[in-house]
């Protein structure tokens, strides 16, 4: 009896020693080494999900779409994140700073439900939504509209019954953004996956994870964006290879949102980053910019780095027609998600958009203290 | 004791998870948002002809961006799939129309009052090598290639570590129309082996531009297949998956959120609405979805267009959690109106179709799409989706406004949940 539990321990200990070994691996390893990367993903369902761009302004709505996944009920509780400015016409700063006021609300899907509503009218729960309508089907919760003049992000992270987080990865989506001619631009909301101790710390949630259910509470966010642009304002090169260029006049203009990965829901706090951009052209010149991502970053690339202003900067003045920018965030900062969005305008001015996930590598978690690992805090339940 | 027993239990099976979870990470996905070995680009779609009846006919290119994003010289080859199909009567004439030469559908071939046309799908592959510098970015047009002193860096010009992009030689798409895939493949840049590195990431964008002004355009990111970290020393056979996997498994099943089919129907159904900017729901719309589908097995080698042809079981499930399914088949390379899966090809019987909205009652729906295992092989596939959105009122000509996606998936985390392997058989390099 004493031997047998002594082989226990020995190999307890010995298992002990194991995953300290690959912890320790893990710990070692560069911050940007791709094969230790974040776990976050736009391919798979998560515990969190993360729409980085919803709008309700400038003649654009969004139509979200959200699933279960798995063949249980899931419950969930999201957080939309108005993020205007305080005087929408001006470019962000100090003096202008954005609202970050945040409104949740609680869902509840059947096994293997998907559900969508437009951003500007919510979905109310309405029992004679009939078939073939907007709202048709099982309603979901009262789901409220944004208002106005709305730009920001929506949050959902998946709950048990007393809204509690649990480790549940089930939840899966998608965003379209419209505009008022039907021109439409989507993209897959960001997946943070739960691991094995999500929820051990109530209502503050840890983004601890390297890679995916590694044990830690949440995936940790990634080191470093890898963001494809095409320079800022040249011209389209289909429209141009086809003649109907006139004048150079059709050019592409990219948007780029990012949002903090950390968020404090109970306190009302955003998170504040600052970024750097490391762009390498085609013909390997490499060049930089620094912003600072408050609560909510949304704008074109011509105006990174100058305050919200039109410049000539790095995106604009490449030598050629596309680069990489590789987005970091500083030392000791938390991390940053985000996608972009391309405007192709042809020479008569008529425009189209499309927007994209951005790719990622490396985690911030091998590169910060636990006591800096990101966290989203979220608002306690009444 | 009980206290100690428990810790010990504890830290056995916080091994166990944990050493599970990182041999998970090690075999874990295909990928959209990160780097990998294999790039797959489901859908290039090329078409700058001319129209002697229709001046305003839309042009269509597809630009390719590759990025190497390690700090090495890197290299791939690259294989341009022809999905073009090819009418059995190209060239028959009535007094006004000819048969085309290349067709998506059977129609295509029976213009006017000609008959007996058959469109016959083709597979035709062309290959290539890429070369990129330490981070380098490349993109260029499916229609023209990129050669010559278009290359960033050859003829003389190389990076400031002494790196140049020789011997990229980009050539166009095989033909014009074109509609196929793109898939590359990082090699050593010495032996032109298959290597074990994750380093190229890429991004497809798909323009539509009209002669009399309009343009519509969507843009998808290439699908990344990531090397184990194994070669098994056979270079031209690549290995997806399995016991011996060389690169992850292709997605076991595959998951795609949607809108129901409404732009060909008949009434008031599934018009999806958005606020006007003053509270009044009258942007309205109606939208289809195509599936584009490429199987993860293919044979370059013996060009044999059936290697991964694959049978799809489709479980689709509505708003109001009711349950439908339906089957399809792909050989190399399928795109499908949602509603033409369990219907006829065309519009006229889409409005009894299970993914029409007419028929589900509600406007959106989960479709979980599960390829079925061969004896052989895994037969799984990629997928990515594109959504047409009627426009209104019709933008200078453009009917439909287009996106493209790429679609989630579920996938094994362990080994033994695929068995089998998708092989893709790289033809040999000549010298």
């Amino acid at each position: 009896m004493g031997f047998a539990l002594g082989k226990r321990r020995l190999a307890g200990f010995g298992a002990v020693l194991a995953t300290a070994l690959l912890l320790g691996t893990a710990d070692r390893a560069p911050a940007a080494d791709p094969n230790f990367n974040s776990g976050v993903t736009v391919d798979q369902p998560g515990a969190i999900l993360i729409f980085p761009k919803v709008v309700f302004s400038k003649g654009r709505d969004t139509l979200i779409q959200l699933s279960n996944t798995m063949n249980v009920t899931a419950q969930a509780r999201c957080f939309y994140i108005d993020a205007r400015l305080q005087f929408p016409d001006q470019p962000p700063g100090p003096f202008n700073p954005r609202a970050w006021s945040e409104t949740d609300f609680t869902l509840f899907l059947t096994r293997q439900q998907p559900t969508h509503w437009v951003a500007s009218f919510g979905r109310p729960v309405d029992p004679s939504d009939g078939l073939g309508n907007q709202n048709s089907g099982i309603d979901p919760g009262g789901i409220p509209p944004v208002t106005a003049g709305f730009e920001g992000e929506l949050r959902c992270v998946v709950v048990d019954a007393g809204e509690n987080p649990i480790p549940a990865n089930w939840l899966k989506g998608e965003a379209t953004i419209r505009s008022l001619d039907g021109d439409v631009s989507n993209y897959n909301a960001i997946a943070i996956r739960a691991g094995e101790r999500a929820g051990e710390t109530g209502n503050t949630l840890i983004l601890d994870e390297v890679g995916k259910d590694t044990g830690g509470q949440y995936n940790s966010c990634p080191d470093t964006l890898l963001f494809n642009f095409v320079k800022y304002d040249s011209p389209d090169p289909v429209i141009q290879q086809n003649g109907l260029c006139v004048g150079d006049n059709c050019p592409i203009e990219t948007s780029l949102t990012l949002v903090p990965c950390r968020a404090d829901f109970e306190n009302q706090i955003g998170g504040q980053v600052t970024v750097h951009f490391d762009i390498t052209d085609e013909f390997e010149t490499t060049l930089s910019e620094v912003t600072t991502v408050q609560c909510w970053y949304d704008t074109d690339l011509n105006r990174i780095g100058s305050g919200g202003a039109p410049t000539q900067n790095s995106f604009v003045t490449l030598a050629s027609p596309t680069g990489l920018a590789r987005i970091t965030p500083a030392d000791g900062q938390g991390g940053v998600l985000g996608i972009a969005e391309e405007t192709h305008i042809d020479s008569d001015n008529n425009q189209a958009r499309a927007a994209f996930n951005l790719q990622h590598e490396g985690s911030r978690a091998t590169s910060l203290p636990f006591e800096n690992f990101d966290r989203i805090v979220l608002s306690a339940p009444f | 004791m009980s206290t100690n027993k428990g810790f010990w239990r504890r830290a056995v099976l916080w091994t166990a998870v944990g050493t599970l979870g990182w041999l998970g990470t090690a075999r874990a996905d295909v990928v959209a948002d990160q780097a990998a070995a294999i790039l797959v680009f489901p859908k290039i779609e090329v078409d700058t002809t001319d129209s002697v009846t229709n001046p305003n006919k839309p042009k269509i290119d597809t630009v390719v961006q590759i990025t190497n994003t390690s700090p090495f010289l890197t290299r791939a080859r690259c294989y341009y799939v022809n999905a073009n199909g090819k009418c059995s009567n190209a060239g028959a004439t009535d007094s006004v129309n000819t048969a085309p030469v290349i067709c998506r559908t059977t129609d295509d071939c029976n213009p006017g009052t000609i008959r007996g046309g058959v469109c016959v799908p083709g597979w035709e592959e062309r290959d290539f090598q890429l070369t990129l510098t330490k981070r380098q970015p490349l993109s260029w047009n499916a229609s023209t290639g990129l050669s010559g002193n278009d290359v960033p860096l050859t003829n003389g010009r190389t990076s400031k570590d002494g790196q140049s992009n020789d011997p990229t030689n980009v050539p166009s798409v095989q033909e014009d129309p074109f509609i196929g895939e793109l898939k590359c493949v990082q090699v050593d840049t010495a032996t032109e082996e298959p290597i074990d590195r994750n380093d190229l990431k890429g991004e497809a964008t798909i323009t539509t531009v009209l002669p009399l002004g309009g343009v519509d355009v969507r843009k998808y990111n290439a699908v990344g297949i990531q090397s184990t970290g194994f070669q098994d020393g056979d270079p031209t056979t690549l290995t997806l998956g399995g016991p011996d996997a060389e690169y992850n498994a292709c997605p076991n099943v595959i998951i795609l959120d949607h809108y129901f089919d409404s732009l060909d129907l008949s009434g008031n159904e599934g018009v999806e609405s958005h606020n006007d900017g003053a509270g009044n729901p009258l942007v309205t719309g109606r939208v289809a979805t195509d599936l584009v589908v490429v199987p993860c097995s293919e044979d370059f080698l013996t060009q044999d267009p059936k290697y991964g042809s694959a049978v799809l079981q489709f479980l689709i499930y509505n708003e109001f959690e009711q349950r439908f399914s339906s089957s399809t088949r792909v050989d190399c390379f399928k795109q499908i109106q949602l509603s033409d899966i369990n219907t006829r090809p065309g519009p006229s019987d889409n409005a009894s179709s299970i993914f029409s909205q007419a028929v589900q009652g509600t406007l959106t729906g989960q479709t979980r799409i599960r390829p079925v295992s061969g004896v052989d092989r895994a037969h799984r596939v990629l997928v990515m989706a594109e959504e047409r959105w009627e426009a209104r009122p019709v933008a200078n000509g453009i009917p439909v406004y287009t996106t493209a996606r790429n679609v989630q998936n579920i996938q094994p985390t362990v080994p033994t949940d695929a068995p089998l392997p998708d092989i893709i058989q790289l033809s040999p390099l000549v010298q």
